[in-house]
């Protein structure tokens, strides 16, 4: 895959619950250690990925190293507003004055698009080259742990939605520069996390189709996290079968063969669905990565699986 | 009757909530089936239900109009699961019933056959959000006049809010409740709700749009006079550098017509905090036992004490279960038949370790929870190697889910 190596932009995005934040810290992870300066941010005041680390949650707005070269920003929608007013509008009065009119908070609020937009604008603007260095670190590398697939795709078309209804002055320049660079797929890439589930694999699919029709973004890849590996051949299976016992052990075979080949049948699903060419890969489910004392360690060997494959 | 099941049939009001993945439409659905199983006349309200689910509870073709679940299939294809443990669950019509094949684990043997003979059952309707209609819904209901009505229903503003994923759903699914309740005579809702990180929002839905409704800037907009004055001219040219002139006109004409419907969003609004409060709400926290489900789980249990909600129970699903005689693969490997081949031997004791690793984790999640709820008030339900799609499972899921869920457990912890 080596044409991420051009990319300033990975947008993170799937199901719910399919594990997206553990998946976005570790392909941050996998780049930091390849000498990419990262930063791994959220939006809508999302705070997930400190905890992944053990570490308290980030303050609002804040680049937050987390390792070397790895740094943290949650980004919520005042703020990303906020910000948006002291550095890009030339407004007659400053940026507090106005955040601290109720009137135009209420207003702002309620444009549709308007935080959307302004949270992707944030994120497009850390993965600016030469950023003035008030406004923060230099990355090479911005991962999106981006909101699970509708809130996503919301997310992602708000620069053109808001860009039609504004249609014109500054701000609806700005909405179709993001919409430029989420539609330049050498520069920003979308990674989808599913699992083997049969709603998992629904959604992956109706979300590719959204981020590659209207929104014409680029798929980099399908992750399917938490893979069973099949205990059992089929001869074995059938002998196990046969044996008709209670015994727990076998029991705890049987099913787990039979959960596994359940996921694999979903993901042939999916392969014969998804475009051709489209890589799609899997992730082994790894119980280390629910228990605190053992999840740093599962992270980094999930870092070190997706860093030989997306670079 | 254990402790849930105790919560779930003294609850009018069945209200699901937890993170995103966790089964809560399924969990739902089952409740729902029990409820109607022990004779109340029973609605479910589903989110985005996946597609078997809504083929077994013949909704897929419905969306937000109810739609009434045959219930005799539910109850023919109950008759084929593993015989019900607590007598009092009433579901299947009184056959004797013949355990699953194969598959007995330790500590769930029938203790007994189930009563036969029965009480009558209740019914169930199920029906699926449909956020569009639900708002449009509510205008018209709210709206004083069709002229304004109309009006809202054009306005470009009204139009993005309405179909903005973020938040309606919640906001939707609370109104549909709030109707639910007011224009029929259900004795039981089971309410689905949106994978919502922050129950705070569901919760607070009612509370943000009141405070919105009477919040005085927006009341000052109505004073045509006084519109633009409000907002400084200053930051009115910035917002019109944001959103465009005509974005603006259209904003301000928005916040007038929502003003002309204030009464009506207040006094729904009311209505609905106090459903959601009433003693006869249940909420019913739903998580699995990856870390991230429990952590959401623990932080809705968290945010339901803060707004002092007593009324609470939980389901940890997708569970596996703690094999007490298990030591170590060594050991699994000596209770196997000595005829079985070691390679064979070898992996299914492999296997087997795996699914005890894992439900150690589910075993910690439960005690996480617990722990946040005070009492036992965790229910488990065992995760099926296909899923819960259609009403065989269902009702397989369901004799687990509100039989005496601790039985396995009780002995072994």
């Amino acid at each position: 895959m080596e044409h991420l190596r051009s990319h300033t932009l990975i947008l993170v995005t799937g199901k719910g619950g399919v594990g997206k934040s553990t998946v976005a810290l570790a392909v941050a992870s996998a780049a930091a250690r390849r000498g990419l300066r990262t930063i791994v941010a959220e939006v809508s005041a999302r705070n997930d990925i400190p905890a992944l680390l053990d570490v308290r949650e980030s303050e609002p707005m804040t680049e937050r190293p987390l390792r070397q070269r790895l740094t943290h920003i949650s980004i919520d929608s005042d703020g990303a507003l906020r910000e948006y007013l002291r550095h890009e509008v030339r407004a007659p009065i400053p940026a507090h004055a106005l955040m601290g009119n109720r009137a135009f908070r209420l207003f702002a609020a309620a444009a549709p698009g308007l935080s959307e937009l302004l949270m992707m604008g944030k994120v497009a603007e850390l993965s600016r080259p030469h950023r003035r260095a008030s406004r923060g670190g230099e990355y090479d590398l911005v991962v999106l742990d981006a909101p699970s697939s509708g809130h996503a795709a919301a997310l992602f078309s708000a620069p053109r939605t808001f860009a039609a209804i504004a249609r014109v002055g500054i701000v609806a320049r700005q909405a179709r520069a993001i919409e430029d660079l989420l539609g330049d797929g050498r520069a920003a890439a979308a990674v989808i996390v599913a699992d083997g589930e049969q709603m998992a694999v629904t959604e992956t699919l109706a979300l590719h189709a959204t981020l590659t029709g209207s929104l014409r973004m680029r798929v980099e890849a399908v992750l399917v996290n938490r893979m069973l590996r099949r205990p059992l051949l089929d001869a074995e299976r059938l002998e196990l079968e046969r044996l008709s016992t209670s015994e727990t052990a076998v029991c705890s075979a049987l099913w787990l063969d039979a959960r596994a080949r359940m996921q694999h049948r979903q993901l042939a699903r999916l392969r014969r669905t998804l475009p051709r060419g489209t890589a799609c890969w899997t992730l082994p489910l790894d119980a280390g990565l629910d228990m605190r004392e053992q999840r740093g360690q599962a992270i980094d060997r999930l870092a070190q699986t997706l860093g030989r494959r997306l670079w | 009757m254990s402790s849930v099941q105790q919560e779930v049939a003294n609850a009018q009001v069945v209200v699901c909530v937890g993170g995103g993945g966790v089964g809560k439409t399924t969990i739902a659905a089952t409740v729902a089936l029990w409820l109607a199983g022990s004779g109340r006349n029973t609605a479910l309200l589903t989110i985005d239900p996946a597609k078997r689910l809504a083929e077994a509870l013949g909704i897929e073709e419905v969306g937000g109009r109810p739609h009434e679940v045959d219930l005799q299939a539910f109850r023919t294809a109950s008759a084929s699961t593993r015989p019900v443990e607590d007598p009092t669950v009433r579901i299947a019509d009184g056959s004797p019933s013949e355990p699953a094949p194969g598959r007995q684990t330790p500590g769930t043997e029938a203790t007994g056959r189930q009563t036969p003979g029965t009480g009558a059952t209740g019914r169930l309707w199920a029906m699926s959000l449909d956020v569009k209609g639900t708002f449009d819904e509510a205008m018209q209901r709210l709206a004083p006049s069709e002229a304004v009505c109309e009006r809202i229903l054009a306005n470009p503003v009204y139009r993005a809010l309405s179909t903005a994923i973020a938040g309606s759903q919640e906001y939707t699914a609370i109104a549909k409740l709030h109707e639910l309740k007011r224009d029929h005579a259900y004795d039981a809702i089971v309410l689905d709700t949106p994978p919502s990180r922050d129950a705070l929002s569901f919760l607070d839905a009612p509370g943000r749009l009141r405070r919105f409704i009477d919040d005085p800037t927006l009341r000052s907009l109505a004073s045509p006079s006084r519109r633009l004055a409000r907002i400084a001219s200053a930051a009115a040219g910035v917002l019109r550098v944001l959103t465009g002139t005509a974005m603006l006109s259209e904003l301000t004409a928005f916040f007038e017509l929502l003003l002309g419907m204030a009464d009506g969003f207040r006094e729904r609004a009311l209505a609905v905090e106090a459903l959601l409060r009433d003693r006869g709400t249940l909420f019913l926290l739903v998580s699995r036992g990856e870390a991230a489900s429990v952590g959401e789980a623990l932080f809705l249990a968290s945010k339901l004490r803060e707004a002092g909600i007593r009324s609470t129970a939980a389901v940890v699903n997708r569970f596996h279960e703690i094999d007490p005689a298990y030591e170590s693969a060594e050991r699994t490997l000596a209770r196997l038949p000595s005829d079985m081949l070691p390679s064979l031997a070898a992996k299914v004791a492999a296997a087997h370790a795996s699914v005890q690793l894992l439900a150690q984790r589910d075993a910690n999640a439960v005690r996480q929870i617990e722990a946040a709820l005070g009492g036992e008030r965790v229910a488990c339900l065992r995760e099926e190697a296909e899923g819960f799609g259609d009403l065989r499972a269902l009702a397989s899921a369901c004799t687990q889910l509100l039989s005496d869920p601790r039985a396995a457990w009780s002995e072994w912890s």
